[in-house]
This record gives structure tokens, C-alpha cells and sequence, in this order.
């Protein structure tokens, strides 16, 4: 999104000294003042431009291509650089910048233009400046030092006359604009000319060169009522070069496209001339054609092969055939050899494969890259549990797979561990295994009553045992119930 | 128990390696056809070293091919001309098995050529379902090499992102070619003048009602949205070509422009799109200079061919 806005204004212009008083105020309880009031100076560019400060220029510098209905203008990051500073209207916000326009032959004469083929601003110290009026207001009302160096640019009164805004203008040439890319606001101030270049020339000649100059015209409003005579001496924050072009912009260009004799927008393989009357067209759209539907010329294009050779582009005008799937092998096969005369042979996808195997063989990296060209293997499939029992013995509710870990109560392919899943819920979650259900099959409940029904096991105390002594007669005694189950 | 290796069990090998492929005979000559069935190979792609991926990559996107071979008659592609076409898949895979059949040196060698072919090209094959293209052989290539191109598969605006089709190559080949190649076959093509920034301009009448050097710029509401009339553009100096930018804010106060902001959004110049439908008849593609020279524009003003037949039959 873009959003544009007549002004950035600051709240505190650049050069201006505003006054800080610093106090404290705690709910009416305690106040306190600070130190005497501070003076701040808010500090920004005067008499020249750090690059990171300009976003763009336009037309770029010199470029040979811009359409002569467009103006020149400079974008900067800071966006209120414009208005920073003092215009020449001290009573209105004004910009202090205005963007102005020459042609070559209007800064410098034909012999100077032969000596050197750009123009150049002229880098002086303020105290240099041979311009009175200029140096004045630099030293003495913009109190700039004297051993300042500038960029300055002096320019016959009557032209900068008629090629300066007015200073009504100064405000309409300068906005401020806000692109909003991804959320993320950019703001940027622009200043605009008021000079649209000129590319007439004469036959054979290039239009001329024309340098865009960014002056500054901070409390200025001399420059605006300049005498016929004389020259002045401008304070240039920046300059660029550029060639326009009467060539029309891009719409005219990709317009004209579509009017013979130029080629038109057809097919490939059309030609931008309607076939005669009677005539049918080999392609389509009515128009003469060079191609027949498969690619092919209509009329061969010369050789100097013995045989009938033909060659058709890998540009067809309409969809191809189907894709091979096979691989070329050889460039010459045998069957070119051989071929009677009068055979047409189609050579193209021969003579892509020789093209494709000079343009390897033509780089070494390349033909050192081809030997190490391998496959990559499938990774190995991961593990998974496999029941070792004979398949014999095998159930299939014992085939135990890691998927139903998760969620033993699913039925995954018919073999849930769980067969009842309303009974496997009914049980609680402590049940995960069925164990209920198996019991229940058992019959418990008998199983209890036995054990309970077989009274306590009797066994003597153990005593020990003197193995150097002991016989069988005093072992039966010792484990008398031992024996009598062994007997039974 | 593990056999030795012998002269049978390793030509049994290779033939069963190779009984996969059919060998067939095909317009260029012996060719192998691929088995198509890369699961048997427990293979899933390709290395390669990066440089040979980028040469391989720029092939199939038909660079490094000389001109000559794409367009082999210069009157497939005249001076200010577009033309549209489709790419013969199979001649582009036949420059690769060109390429690697630097490295058939022996029959074990060959085979497996093969198969790092078939890998190949499954792994540098951009548009598998076809590729389509453009050539612009003009002057727009030389003044807008960087102008940008957008591809859809539905022919009705508005359904942008749903229906992009990938641009795989847009560059000029040369000073007055240019290229654009598609992953698939649009229905609509942009080609847009490249985006520099904003730029402020102004418009010339150039018809027979009014003299050269009449300016004017289309009227904009307070969003910016082009309106149907236009502002005239006043000079302050005809041979100078200064406007008088108070003159324009004057025309702009009835509708509450009168500012900065009105006359910025006045003099913006926005790119312009051109739009190709494959749904316009070609006929309309190349038509008869009108007599008088004027064409329209998007804004329905006019301009004139005349500067064309200057500026641009300077191609040869």
C-alpha cells in the first residue's frame, strides 16, 4: 500500500536552537525543577548529502533510455528533509530544496563540451565562492565557516530565471510518501523537477545530455528575483547525468508491436503478412507461414549435406509430441549412414545430442563433474517387531505390532488386542491387558475356594544340618513331610 | 553358503541388469527405453556436484544454446516482433544424454549411464507437464531487459495466486531478445514495464487535433484511482519545457486537490501492463498501420506510429 502526503514537517527545524526546562511533578506532592534550561540544536544536512540519505534518483544516472515525459525527481530516507531547514518564505513552511534541470549546453559552451563529456560541479571553499551574493548568505546568514568546501554550480541569470520554480511551487515539487511492504511502514521524502527534458536532436545526433541539480535555497529568496545579467553561484547537494530518448515509453513501444511492417504477435513460425487470396494458411490466424504444424520448414533451409537433411527447432508452434522416454545413445546412427539420398532425415534431436556433448566436452569442470555423478540409495526401512515363534504355534492376537501401542483398544487390520472394547472400558483403565476377561474364562472363583480349602503347609523348623554326619535315617526324620510326598 | 565370483555369474549379472530396458530403434538412432520403474533400483535420487546441477539446470532452461539452433531462420523472429511457442521436451533431453555420453566408455560404464540418466532427469526436469514460451525480439528488450513477466493458467484476473504459473526463465538472450519460458501452458500472460520506483511525468496529445508539445495527465480521485478526464498540463516556457505547476493546482482545486499530495498523485506515472489472453483471436496480433498513424492507448489517448518507424526499424 502507498500513501502520499503533501509534508513532512519537523517539530523542530535544523539549525534551531530550542530551549529543554526539565521538571518533576509527583501527583502535586513533590515537584521539583532541574537544571537551568538546556539549549539544543537539532543538527541536520546544509551543505552537502551523505549517499545513505538518498533512496533513488530518476532517471538513473547515466541512463541513455528515459521517455522525455518524465521528470526528474530524488528520493531520500529521511523524511523530512525538505522542510528541515528554511525556505526562502521565511514567514510560510517552505522547502529548502528545489530540483532543477540543464542541458549541457546550457552550463557549458561547444568547446568546453568537446574537452570534457560531463558536466562537473565545482568543489570551492565558501570563502571562495566568487559569487558576492552567495558567499554572503552562506558566511554571514546561514553562518556557515569560511573554510567550508562546498559543491557549487554557476549558472547564467537568464536561464536560471526561467528554469527556477517559483517559490509557490517549491511546495507542490516535494511530498512525503509512505509504502507499506509486509506490515512494515517505509517512509520516504521526494522531490520532483519542474523541467521535462528535452530529446530532440538532429538526424544522426544523440539528444543532448542533461544534469539534474539539487540546489539548496535556504533563506534565498534572492535567487527568485535575479537580474537579467550576471551569473550566480548555486549550493548543489547533489547532481546527476542522463540522455533522454524520444523513443516512446514502454506502453508505445509493446503497442507498435502489433503493426506491419513490424512482426507482430503471432505463433511461432508465422509471419506477420496474410496469406493471398485462395491461399490456405500452413499455421493459423490466416497469416504466411514458414513452419508446418510439426516444426518443420515448409521450404527446406539450404545445407550442404550429401543426404536430404532437415532440422527443426526445439520451438514448436504447436504441442509437441508426446515425450520420449528413452535414452540417446549415439549421435550417428547407422541408419543416417545408410539411407538412400532421397530420404528425408530428420537430424535435430542428432544434432542436439552432438550440442549437448561439445558444450561438456568444451568445459573441464564440467567433464570432471560428470565422474562424480551417483545415485543415492533408499534408506533402510525402519525396524519393526517380528514374532519368532514357529508359525505353527502362532495366534494371530499375539502378533504384537508397535502401531497398537498407541491405541490398543483400535481394531488395526481385524487384530485388536482388545476384542471388546466396551468391556475393555468397562474395566478401567488399570485393565489394560484383558487380564479380566482370562480369568473370568478360568473360573476364578473355583480357583479361589481351592487354595483357600487347602489349609497351611506344616513344615518343621530347619535346623542345621552337620554334613560330615548326617545320614538317610536322620534325614527322614529331619524332612519327614519331604519324604512321605516323595513316596506318594 | 556364499559363491565365488566367475565369468558366467557376472555376464548373468549385466544381462539381467540390462534386460530391463527395451532397446529399440527410434528416429536418432539405438535408444534405450527406461524401464520406468525405479523401485527395483532402491535408488530415490541423484548427486551431483553443484557446478554440473547448474549447467544441467541451465540446458533444460535452453541456455547455452546458441540462438540459431532455437531459431533457425532469422525470419521466425523479425525485427519488433513476439511470437509464442512450445519447447520440444525430448530435443532438451536428448542435449543431456549428449552431455553424459562423455562418460560411455565400456559397457559397465555405459549401463551405468543409464541409469544416472534416468535419475537425471527426473531430478532437472522443471515443467514435466510441458513447457511453453515467448520471445520478444524488440526494442523493449534493449530500453526494459528487466521488464517482468507473470503467467496464469486462467484467462479472468482475479484469481491471481491461485492460477500463477511458474515463470522458469525471463531474461534478455541478447540486446534485443528476450525470453520467458512456463512451467505448463498459460491462458494469460503479464508483461509488465519494470518497477523502478515511482516516476512523475506527464503525457503528450499527440493526435491531429492538437499541435506537438500539448501535455496532459490523467485526472485521479483522492485514493489515487485514475478517473476518466484529464488536466491539462500548462507550460511556463514551450521551448523549455518548464511546467507551471501553479496552473496545475489551480486545475486540481474544484476537487480538492489544490496541494502537494493532489499534484504528486497527478503527475505519478504508473508501469504499464500488458495483457496476452489466449483467448484473443491471432488475427489481431499483426494488423495494417491505421492510415493516420494514431493508435490508442490504455487511457484512450493517442499516439502516433510515426516515432516507431524512426526509432525503431533501427533493428537489422
Amino acid at each position: 500500500m502507498k500513501q502520499i502526503f503533501s509534508s513532512c514537517v519537523p517539530a523542530v527545524r535544523a539549525g534551531d536552537v530550542e530551549p529543554v526546562t526539565i521538571w518533576q511533578d509527583l501527583d502535586g506532592r513533590l515537584k521539583q525543577d532541574g537544571p537551568a534550561t538546556v539549549h539544543v540544536r537539532i543538527d541536520g544536512p546544509q551543505t552537502s548529502l551523505l549517499a545513505d540519505v538518498i533512496a533513488g534518483v530518476y532517471p538513473a544516472p547515466g541512463s541513455t533510455e528515459s521517455p522525455d515525459e518524465f521528470l526528474p525527481h530524488i528520493a531520500f530516507n529521511r523524511r523530512t528533509l525538505p522542510w528541515e531547514r528554511e525556505g526562502p518564505e521565511p514567514a510560510k513552511p517552505m522547502p529548502w530544496l528545489a530540483l532543477l534541470l540543464f542541458k549541457e549546453s546550457e552550463l557549458r559552451s561547444a568547446e568546453e563540451r568537446k574537452q570534457a563529456p560531463a558536466v562537473s560541479v565545482t568543489k570551492l571553499r565558501v570563502l571562495d565562492i566568487p559569487d558576492l551574493t552567495t558567499r554572503t548568505r552562506l558566511l554571514n546568514t546561514l553562518q556557515i565557516p569560511g573554510e567550508t568546501e562546498v559543491s557549487t554550480l554557476t549558472v547564467a541569470n537568464v536561464r536560471l530565471r526561467q528554469i527556477i520554480p517559483r517559490i509557490p511551487e517549491l511546495p507542490l515539487l516535494c511530498h512525503m510518501k509512505r509504502q507499506t511492504v509486509n506490515g512494515v511502514e517505509a517512509d520516504s521524502a521526494v522531490v520532483i523537477g519542474n523541467r521535462l527534458p528535452d530529446a530532440s536532436s538532429p538526424p544522426g545526433t544523440k539528444p543532448e545530455l542533461h544534469t539534474a541539480v539539487l540546489v539548496s535555497v535556504e533563506r534565498a529568496p534572492e535567487l527568485f528575483a535575479l537580474p537579467v545579467a550576471g551569473t550566480t553561484t548555486l549550493l548543489v547537494l547533489h547532481h546527476w547525468s542522463f540522455r533522454p530518448s524520444k523513443g516512446g515509453d514502454f506502453e508505445q513501444v509493446m503497442k507498435s508491436i502489433a503493426y506491419r511492417p513490424h512482426g507482430g504477435v503471432l505463433r511461432f513460425g508465422n509471419l506477420p503478412a496474410p496469406v493471398s487470396s485462395g491461399e490456405t494458411a500452413p499455421l493459423s490466424g490466416g497469416f504466411k507461414g514458414l513452419l508446418d504444424n510439426d516444426g518443420y520448414f515448409l521450404t527446406p533451409v539450404e545445407h550442404d549435406q550429401e543426404v536430404n537433411a532437415t532440422y527443426r527447432s526445439p520451438l514448436h508452434p504447436f504441442t509437441p509430441p508426446p515425450r520420449s522416454h528413452g535414452f540417446a545413445i549415439a549421435a550417428a546412427p547407422d541408419e543416417f549412414v545408410t539411407a538412400d539420398q532421397s530420404t528425408p532425415l530428420d537430424f535435430s534431436h542428432a544434432a542436439a545430442f552432438e550440442l549437448g556433448r561439445l558444450l561438456a566436452l568444451n568445459d573441464p569442470g564440467i567433464l570432471e563433474d560428470l565422474r562424480h555423478v551417483s545415485g543415492t540409495m533408499k534408506p533402510i526401512d525402519p525396524p519393526v517387531a517380528v514374532n519368532k515363534l514357529p508359525d505353527a504355534l502362532q495366534k494371530p492376537d499375539w502378533v504384537v505390532n508397535p502401531a497398537w501401542s498407541a491405541q490398543p483398544w483400535e481394531a488395526v487390520a481385524g487384530q485388536s488386542l482388545v476384542k471388546d472394547e466396551s468391556v475393555f472400558l468397562d474395566k478401567g483403565i488399570g485393565d489394560v491387558t484383558g487380564i479380566g476377561d482370562l480369568l473370568n474364562q478360568w473360573n476364578v472363583g473355583e480357583v479361589v475356594n481351592t487354595l483357600n480349602d487347602a489349609g497351611q503347609a506344616v513344615s518343621a523348623p530347619v535346623v542345621a544340618v552337620n554334613v560330615g554326619s548326617v545320614t538317610s535315617e536322620t534325614l527322614d526324620v529331619m524332612f519327614a513331610d519331604v519324604a512321605q510326598a516323595g513316596k506318594g | 553358503m556364499q559363491k565365488h565370483a566367475s565369468t558366467a555369474t557376472g555376464v548373468q549379472a549385466v544381462l539381467d541388469l540390462v534386460s530391463v530396458y527395451t532397446v529399440q530403434s527410434s528416429p536418432d538412432g539405438l535408444e534405450f527405453a527406461s524401464p520406468g520403474d525405479f523401485d527395483k533400483w532402491k535408488i530415490e535420487g541423484v548427486k551431483m556436484p553443484e557446478r554440473l546441477r547448474a549447467f544441467l539446470d541451465d540446458l533444460r532452461l535452453l541456455r547455452r544454446i546458441p540462438i540459431s539452433y532455437l531459431v533457425p531462420d532469422p525470419n521466425l523472429l523479425p525485427p519488433e516482433s513476439i511470437r509464442f511457442f512450445h519447447v520440444n521436451q525430448t530435443w532438451v533431453d536428448r542435449v543431456i544424454d549428449g552431455v553424459f555420453s562423455n562418460t560411455n566408455v565400456g559397457t559397465v560404464d555405459f549401463h551405468y549411464s543409464l541409469t544416472t540418466l534416468q535419475l537425471i532427469r527426473a531430478a532437472i526436469d522443471p515443467a514435466p507437464g510441458g513447457m511453453t514460451g515467448i520471445l520478444i525480439r524488440s526494442e523493449l528488450t534493449r530500453r526494459w531487459p528487466k521488464m517482468i513477466v507473470r503467467a496464469f493458467a486462467s484467462a479472468s484476473a482475479g484469481v491471481d495466486d491461485e492460477s500463477t504459473i511458474p515463470v522458469l526463465r525471463a531474461e534478455a538472450m541478447s540486446r534485443d531478445i528476450f525470453i520467458a519460458l512456463f512451467a505448463g501452458q498459460p491462458k494469460r500472460i503479464h508483461i509488465r514495464e519494470p518497477f523502478e520506483g515511482v516516476r512523475f511525468g506527464v503525457e503528450e496529445e499527440d493526435d491531429n487535433e492538437n499541435p506537438a508539445g500539448v501535455y496532459v495527465v490523467d485526472q485521479r480521485d483522492q485514493n489515487g484511482t485514475v478517473l476518466a478526464g484529464e488536466e491539462p498540463i500548462t507550460l511556463r516556457s514551450t521551448s523549455l519545457r518548464t511546467l507551471d505547476v501553479l496552473a496545475l493546482r489551480d486545475e486540481l482545486a474544484d476537487r480538492g486537490m489544490d496541494n502537494p499530495r493532489g499534484v504528486a498523485l497527478h503527475l505519478e506515472q504508473r508501469p504499464f501492463v500488458q495483457i496476452f489472453l489466449d483467448s484473443v483471436p491471432e488475427p489481431v496480433g499483426s494488423v495494417p498501420a491505421p492510415p493516420n498513424l494514431q493508435v490508442a492507448l490504455h487511457n484512450g489517448k493517442l499516439f502516433t506510429l510515426e516515432f516507431a518507424t524512426q526509432a525503431l526499424f533501427k533493428l537489422g
